[in-house]
């Protein structure tokens, strides 16, 4: 290698090429699925209201706690209060503004801080405050762009304005304070982007590229810009132009409880080799290499994993976000999956893997997973 | 829209990418203060060009490049304000008029010299990324248009509306720059 070519290696990533453009408008198109998808999903949920579902109280801040979470974090994810003591012990919770990290940013009256983060091995959250934007109460806000790098590399992220609900941990809408949904007619109308101080939160989940580690102690680079509502066709009215942008270095927590399994998953043939559980994530190593023909549902090439069952018996049967899966051409695949809501590690007794024996529309129940026990 | 559809509006913006990121590109750079702001906005004109095929058809936009010039000068409009679109880049020159003509010839022949097996380690590459970024947003600028554009001196000189002198001079005293710091990996 001549210096010349080392000269050239050195600046052709300089500036994008067509797979960083692609993967972005991919990432962009996949945001927009994600959001029709997800207000699909509640309406439906909305129109036949669980009774008798968990209500978990969030509202007080435990006297642990050391900093001022974002309330759209705690609703969002159900964070308990032993969860914030326990999350900013760790590490995994930091506070970006309020450790001075990064400077609100004010534009065209509209100013945004970056008010917290939840960051492990594999995933980062980022919440944003939004102050000084008012919305009507049928409208959902957006930024028409989002650009997201870690080191300067673009990252995959999906983003969204929390909308003030969360989940049971069964697939089941609940308010973000933990409480039943008020109407069970529509989720437009107990939906609720504004927060109590009239504030907004956005919030984006960064995702890893299967490294473990991928965001620890590395500079991102956040560029928000054009904030307005969407219209009728999903188009995005910029109300407020303006690019807020930040820069900071993510802090988190590499600790999660890793355990070599080696489980066959019923009559599949499929093994799972490694369960790893973080607070916010689930990863799973698996082995399709042996994998019975028949025994499982033909869009499958295994089990997927879905969530995991609590030392207490407590089934939280849909705790999966957003996540990646690696595939090896020997079989070997390795899941990485995000939670939608905080997991007490401590607390994990097993993972669930679906068995895809439930119809649409009925209600999960254990025997409709194989169950992983991670604490033998 | 069916994915038919969808597999044939990717495949005409994979095409035109093809056809005119050469001269987008090179556009941007010309235009744009800061170099990283040349990915940023080249990236949000392709993103918005997708975004035009899906919303119109393939039949909308006649001609590409013009269309993608136009949207690069929307884009640029809203990343600098007036005064920083004004070009400032005389004062640059004059600052270049003291070097010696030797070390100019000198700037070329850097790159004739093999490297040493230590170069092909992807760290050496990482430590020049790392050391390039940090110089001035015109030297970026410069080595892109060099090594990966491989455009001439002259070229270059002509794109950014500086004199050849400093395109020279630029490579020459960056690339002197780097050695120093490497130097004991490039022994």
């Amino acid at each position: 290698m001549t210096k010349k070519d080392l000269y050239k290696e050195a600046t052709k990533d300089m500036i994008v090429g067509l797979e960083e453009i692609e993967r972005s408008i991919n990432m962009q198109v996949e945001d927009k699925r994600t959001h029709r998808k997800k207000k699909y999903r509640m309406s439906r949920v909305a129109a036949a209201i669980i009774v008798g579902m968990l209500t978990v109280s969030t509202v007080s801040v435990s006297a642990y706690a050391l900093h001022h979470w974002s309330n759209g974090m705690k609703g969002r994810f159900q964070v308990s209060s032993s969860d914030t003591a326990s999350l900013e012990k760790t590490g995994v919770a930091d506070f970006p503004d309020e450790k001075k990290e990064t400077k609100s940013v004010t534009k065209n009256g509209v100013t945004v801080s970056v008010v917290q983060t939840l960051v492990d091995n594999y995933y980062a959250y980022i919440a944003f405050q939004v102050k000084g934007y008012q919305i009507g109460k049928k409208e959902t806000p957006t930024f028409d762009h989002m650009k997201c790098t870690l080191d300067g590399k673009m990252v995959s992220t999906c983003s969204s304005f929390y909308d003030g609900l969360s989940n049971d941990g069964n697939g089941n809408v609940i308010m973000g304070d933990g409480s039943a949904l008020s109407t069970g007619k529509d989720i437009s109308l107990v939906n609720s982007y504004v927060q109590k101080d009239g504030t907004l939160e956005y919030h984006i989940l960064m995702y890893t590229d299967g490294t473990r580690g991928y965001f620890s102690n590395k500079t991102v680079n956040i560029k928000l810009s054009d904030l307005g509502i969407y219209g009728k066709k999903e188009e995005v009215k910029v109300e407020k132009k303006g690019t807020w942008s930040f820069a900071w270095k993510l802090s988190g927590s590499s600790a999660s409880k890793v355990k070599k399994v080696n489980a066959t998953l019923g009559n599949t043939g499929v093994v799972v080799s490694e369960c790893e559980v973080s607070p916010i994530s689930l990863r799973a190593v698996i082995d399709t290499s042996n994998k019975k023909k028949g025994t499982m549902s033909k869009d499958v090439d295994y089990p997927p994993i879905t969530g995991v069952k609590l030392k207490d018996g407590t089934v939280l049967t849909c705790i999966i976000g957003g996540g990646i899966e690696e595939h090896d051409k020997d079989g070997r695949r390795e899941a990485i999956f995000a939670t939608s809501r905080i997991i007490d590690v401590d607390e994990v007794e097993s993972f669930l893997f679906d068995k895809s024996s439930r119809n649409d529309g009925e209600e999960y129940t254990e025997d409709n997973f194989y169950e992983v026990p991670i604490n033998q | 829209m069916t994915s038919q559809e969808n597999k044939q509006v990717k495949e005409y913006f994979e095409q035109t990418y093809k056809e005119t990121n050469r001269s987008v590109t090179l556009f941007l750079i010309s235009k744009c203060k800061n170099f990283v702001d040349v990915s940023d906005i080249l990236q949000e004109v392709y993103m918005e060009y997708y975004k035009v095929l899906i919303r119109k058809g393939l039949d909308y936009i006649k001609e590409n490049e013009k269309f993608l010039i136009s949207l690069c000068r929307k884009k640029i409009a809203t990343y600098y304000s007036f005064w920083d679109r004004i070009p400032h880049k005389l004062y640059l020159d004059e600052k270049e008029d003291y070097e010696r003509e030797e070390l100019l010839s000198d700037a070329y022949d850097i790159d004739r010299d093999d490297v040493d097996d230590v170069f092909l380690q992807k760290e050496m590459i990482g430590d020049v990324k790392v050391l390039l970024k940090k110089q001035p947003d015109e030297v970026q600028k410069i080595f892109y248009l060099y090594y990966t554009m491989e455009l001439k001196v002259s070229e270059i000189a002509d794109l950014l509306h500086i004199k050849v002198h400093t395109v020279k001079n630029k490579l020459f005293r960056t690339r002197k720059i780097i050695s120093e710091q490497l130097k004991d990996d490039w022994r």
